[in-house]
């Protein structure tokens, strides 16, 4: 399995901002997960319990919640996940896609991405 | 497991469409709170997944008091090319609540519930019964 590493900080409501993290992006994970432990310090309020359903096919209940993601140059609001303490970080599909970011594997690196389509991929030339 | 996450069905991707017909559309209540969460107003819109961010005439959003945050270049079913401003409310969807990107439209113009409200509150669609499901998300 390929897998991409990268920085990125995240801030909280009172400008709270993170150490430089590290995360693996994981496009098959809906959001990005970060320890309740960083959340906690930056302030991030828990939001909706929703449940996920985790690579070995169990299902666990976590609240999410917002921060600003600073990203290969970009920075945008996205969800977090609350992960548990030993939980890996991972940078999911939903902020690649509010950063405008595409995954390349065989450079590794994320690429920026200029046009946001408002349709589907049906209608998308 | 709590009690808001009974009936989940975690077979459905969120923001997809139950009978697979992405074309399928239906009228549902979406809760919108101001910038200060201190008022709120509840519009109907229509759920359409085709449509990636949830549109709301920039009228009724400044009126409730939700300012623009930055602009998001979309395409228009025209092909048509715009940036449109956009914000991160607090919303509530089928009793759910989360931040989600709303853009600015035309005064007076049409209110869509796009694709990624639905995915971020862990919905799908379910036009025939006119209804949200809850659903599983990922990690």
């Amino acid at each position: 399995m390929y897998g991409l590493t990268v920085p990125f900080t995240l801030s909280g409501p009172n400008n709270a901002r993170s150490p430089i993290l590290h995360g693996t992006v994981d496009t098959g994970a809906s959001f990005t997960v970060i320890p309740e432990a960083v959340l906690d310090e930056l302030g991030v309020a828990r939001g909706e319990l929703l449940l996920f359903s985790l690579v070995d096919g169990s299902l666990q209940e976590r609240h999410i919640g917002y921060a600003l993601m600073e990203l290969a140059g970009r920075s945008e609001t996205v969800t977090v996940v609350f992960g548990s303490g030993s939980r890996k970080i991972l940078i999911g599909a939903e902020s690649l896609v509010e950063l405008r970011l595409a995954v390349d594997l065989v450079y590794e690196r994320l690429l920026p991405v200029d046009r946001i389509v408002l349709l589907d991929e049906e209608d998308t030339p | 497991m709590s009690m808001t996450l009974l009936n989940v069905k975690p077979d459905i991707t969120a923001g997809s469409v139950i009978g697979g017909d992405p074309s399928a559309v239906f009228d549902a209540p979406i809760t919108l709170y101001s910038d200060d969460e201190k008022a709120c107003q509840t519009i109907t819109g229509v759920v359409d997944t085709r449509v990636r961010y949830s549109i709301v005439p920039a009228d009724i959003l400044r009126a409730l008091g939700i300012a623009p945050q930055g602009k998001r270049r979309c395409r228009l079913p025209c092909g048509t090319l715009v940036d449109l401003s956009s914000a991160r409310p607090q919303v509530t969807l089928n009793g759910k609540s989360g931040r989600q990107v709303i853009l600015f439209g035309e005064n007076s113009g049409q209110i869509v519930i796009g694709q990624s409200a639905l995915v971020g509150l862990a919905l799908a669609a379910d036009p025939e019964n006119k209804q949200f499901i809850n659903v599983v998300l990922h990690l």
